[in-house]
């Protein structure tokens, strides 16, 4: 228990990042013309933020299931990676989650903030800290969702500086997290990672530089690119 | 009765779901036959830094390549420079993200005019 709460507290930093892009999400989607009890289901079981943005716009445009559901799939298929590389780090905790309940919370940022905080946990309270850590994060994703559908009008209202901040949130805590693993260690990933996804930018969509970008720079780490250790993250 | 947009966001759920959990399963199964390749666990350990790395270009792309004046340039490098001081000086997640985050909108609003 102990564990869990722990993961609690290491989700703040998530949940001050998802609270407001929840809220603008189900601002969005009420404006979109959707019910609130829809936007929830979407929050409820997708739980993937860009894709949610993405989802409320083709079913306010009228898309039917052969688009929606391919287009969702495809801006999260780089999650196939996330749980692979977290167990890892989990192999020699004691107390084993179900795996469906280790991978449904498996988000961008509960992913790279796991990577980055783990290696301070004990090996065998690892599974139940990063199930604290999901917890905080699906609670703050569904509770700012249904901020944004209950409280449109007066969050709306907030000084623009305010929403200008909100929109920092995430880079923010990306590079927190980047900071945190250590950016001397990995800086020949770092900067084939970086160069990889500016290239792709260009020319792609950004889920696919995302993945793309992801992928070309740990491919950098195999023998011929960067030496790594393998007990460090 | 389910609507057909309920049967969208569902199978849209079942189907990022599966996309999370399928890998998870598979390699705690294969891992209890045989730990991985050497070079599968290097490429696993090296996906976490080049993940964080590539979602922090990605999520500052839109920021930077705004068509105004460079003052959203101007904020981010002054944001990433607080956020290595307190970063140093105090450790942590949380406080570096919203320092930065504050430090942002009000670079901003100080170098745009009132946005």
């Amino acid at each position: 228990m102990r564990a869990v709460m722990q993961g609690l507290l290491a989700s703040l930093s998530i949940m001050a990042g998802y609270i407001p892009i929840a809220i603008s999400f189900g601002l969005a989607a009420i404006e979109a013309g959707l019910s609130p009890g829809l936007i929830m289901l979407v929050s409820v079981v997708v739980y993937a933020g860009a894709s949610q943005f993405v989802l409320i716009a083709l079913l306010a445009s009228g898309a039917g299931l052969l688009s929606a559901v391919p287009t969702v799939l495809m801006m999260n298929a780089r999650h196939l990676f996330y749980g692979p590389a977290l167990l890892t780090q989990l192999r020699d905790s004691q107390r084993r989650l179900p795996s469906p309940l280790l991978a449904f919370g498996l988000t961008d940022e509960v992913f790279a903030t796991a990577l980055s905080k783990v290696q301070h946990i004990a090996p065998a309270a690892r599974e139940p800290w990063f199930f604290g850590l999901q917890l905080g994060a699906y609670g703050a994703w569904l509770g700012g969702t249904l901020l944004g559908t209950r409280l449109g009008d007066t969050i709306a209202t907030a000084p623009r500086f305010v929403e200008a901040s909100m929109t920092f949130i995430l880079p923010a805590l990306f590079f927190a997290l980047l900071l945190d693993v250590g950016m001397k260690q990995w800086r020949g990933t770092l900067l084939a990672t970086t160069l990889a996804t500016l290239a792709l930018l260009l020319v792609l969509p950004s889920h696919h530089a995302l993945a793309l970008g992801m992928l070309a720079g740990a491919l950098y780490s195999l023998p011929g690119g960067q030496r790594c250790s393998l007990g460090s993250t | 009765m389910l609507s057909r947009l309920d049967l969208i966001v569902l199978l849209c759920g079942l189907g990022t779901f599966l996309l999370r959990w399928l890998p998870v399963w598979h390699a705690r199964r294969e891992r209890q036959q045989r730990p991985p390749p050497v070079v599968l666990q290097r490429l696993l350990r090296a996906i976490g830094p080049a993940a964080i790395t590539s979602l922090l270009v990605v999520s500052l792309w839109p920021i930077v390549t705004q068509p105004e004046n460079g003052a959203p340039i101007l904020a981010v490098g002054l944001a990433l420079l607080v956020m290595v001081i307190v970063k140093r000086f105090k450790g942590g997640i949380a406080l570096p993200t919203l320092l930065g985050a504050a430090t942002y909108g009000g670079a901003l609003h100080f170098l745009a005019g009132p946005i």
